[in-house]
C-alpha cells in the first residue's frame, strides 16, 4: 500500500505545475481545483510506478491536460473552439492565484486577463502551444480539428495578444 | 510583423509570466479524497489496486464466464441460422435468393473458420490471458522493487 506521507511529499512537489496546466486551460479556479484532485487520486493508485519516476512530472502534465480538455467537452463549453462567440463576462480567474504584488494595471496581470479574455478556441491551443511544449499535430489531434485551423487559430491568439500589449505599451 | 518573429515574443512574454500557485486548501483537499478511497472496501476501488490474487481470480472467472457464454450460445446459432434461411425461402423473390445464397455461404465459412477457434483459440486466449496477468504482476513486483518505471 502506497505510504500516504511519501504521497503527500509527491503533492507538494507537483501541485502548483499541475494547478497551473489546468487553470491556464479552463480558465476557472473551481473546475481546475476538480481537475487537480482526479489527477492526483490517478496518481494515488499508479504511485508504486510513478511515484520515483523522473517522468512522472510529464505523466501529470499528460493526464491533467487530457482531463481537463475532457470537463471543457463535459460541460459543454468545448464547442466555441469552432465558434467565434465573445468571451464571458467576469472576475479574472488568475488574478487571486498570482503574487500578491500583481495589480490591475501590472504588465503581467494586464497579459493574463488579455489571454483569459481570448475566446476558448484560440486561448487553449495557444495554452498548449506556449505553456505545455505541444506541437500543432498533437494539438490538431488532442482538440480533434484541423491543423490549419490550430495554426490560424494561434496566430489569430498571438496577433490579439500584441495588440493588448501595444496598447498597453501606448502612452495613456 | 513576420509570423515567427511575433511567435518568439509571445513566447518570451508568456514564459516571463509569473507561475500561479496552488490554493493552500488543495492539498488537504487532496488528502482528504485518498483517505476517502482508503476506506473504501476493495470491490468499490479501482481493478488495478485489487489485492493481486483477487485480480488473478477475477480475470480468470471473466474469462471463465465469456468462455461458458460463448459454449452456451454456440449450439444455439445454427438454429437461428436455419430458421434464418426458412422464412427467406418462403419469400421467394430473386433478390432474396442471392442473399440466401449469400447466407448459405456465409454458414459455410463460419463451419470452416469459426468453430475451429471455438475448439482451439478460446482455450488458448484463457491460457494467454493467465499469463500476461501473471506477467504483469511479476513485472509490477519488479518495478516495485527496483524503481524508476516510467508509465506515460
Amino acid at each position: 500500500m502506497t505510504d500516504v506521507s511519501q504521497f503527500e511529499t509527491f503533492v507538494r512537489n507537483h501541485q502548483d505545475r499541475v494547478f497551473t496546466t489546468a487553470l491556464r486551460l479552463l480558465g476557472s479556479q473551481s473546475d481546475a481545483e476538480d481537475v487537480v484532485q482526479t489527477v492526483f487520486l490517478m496518481a494515488f493508485e499508479r504511485f508504486d510506478t510513478i511515484g520515483n519516476s523522473p517522468a512522472a512530472g510529464g505523466w501529470l502534465s499528460t493526464v491533467a491536460t487530457n482531463l481537463a480538455l475532457n470537463h471543457l467537452s463535459r460541460y459543454r463549453r468545448r464547442w466555441r473552439l469552432f465558434s467565434e462567440m465573445e468571451p464571458e463576462d467576469g472576475a479574472t480567474p488568475f488574478a487571486d492565484t498570482i503574487c500578491a504584488s500583481d495589480t490591475s494595471r501590472d504588465a503581467h496581470a494586464q497579459l493574463q486577463a488579455s489571454l483569459r479574455a481570448l475566446p476558448d478556441h484560440q486561448r487553449i491551443p495557444l495554452v498548449l502551444f506556449h505553456f505545455e511544449g505541444r506541437s500543432y499535430q498533437e494539438i490538431a489531434v488532442l482538440l480533434g480539428v484541423s491543423l490549419g485551423k490550430v495554426k490560424t487559430d494561434i496566430h489569430r491568439g498571438r496577433q490579439a495578444l500584441k495588440n493588448s500589449l501595444a496598447a498597453d505599451d501606448a502612452p495613456q | 510583423m513576420h509570423p515567427s518573429d511575433l511567435e518568439r515574443l509571445i513566447d518570451r512574454k508568456l514564459g516571463e509570466l509569473p507561475q500561479p500557485v496552488a490554493p493552500p486548501t488543495l492539498l488537504p483537499r487532496v488528502l482528504a479524497a485518498i483517505e476517502a478511497r482508503l476506506t473504501q472496501p476493495w470491490h468499490q476501488r479501482a481493478w488495478r489496486t485489487w489485492p493481486p490474487a483477487l485480480q488473478v481470480a477475477s480475470a480468470i472467472g471473466l474469462l471463465a464466464v465469456a468462455f461458458l457464454a460463448l459454449v452456451l450460445v454456440e449450439p444455439v446459432v445454427p438454429a437461428l441460422w436455419g430458421q434464418g434461411l426458412h422464412a427467406l425461402q418462403g419469400i421467394g423473390s430473386s433478390g432474396i435468393a442471392h442473399l440466401r445464397a449469400l447466407l448459405e455461404a456465409a454458414e459455410v465459412l463460419r463451419r470452416i473458420l469459426v468453430e475451429p477457434l471455438f475448439a482451439y483459440a478460446l482455450p488458448v486466449g484463457l491460457l494467454a490471458g493467465v499469463a500476461l496477468t501473471a506477467l504483469s504482476l511479476a513485472l509490477k513486483r519488479l518495478a516495485s522493487l527496483g524503481g524508476g518505471v516510467s508509465e506515460v
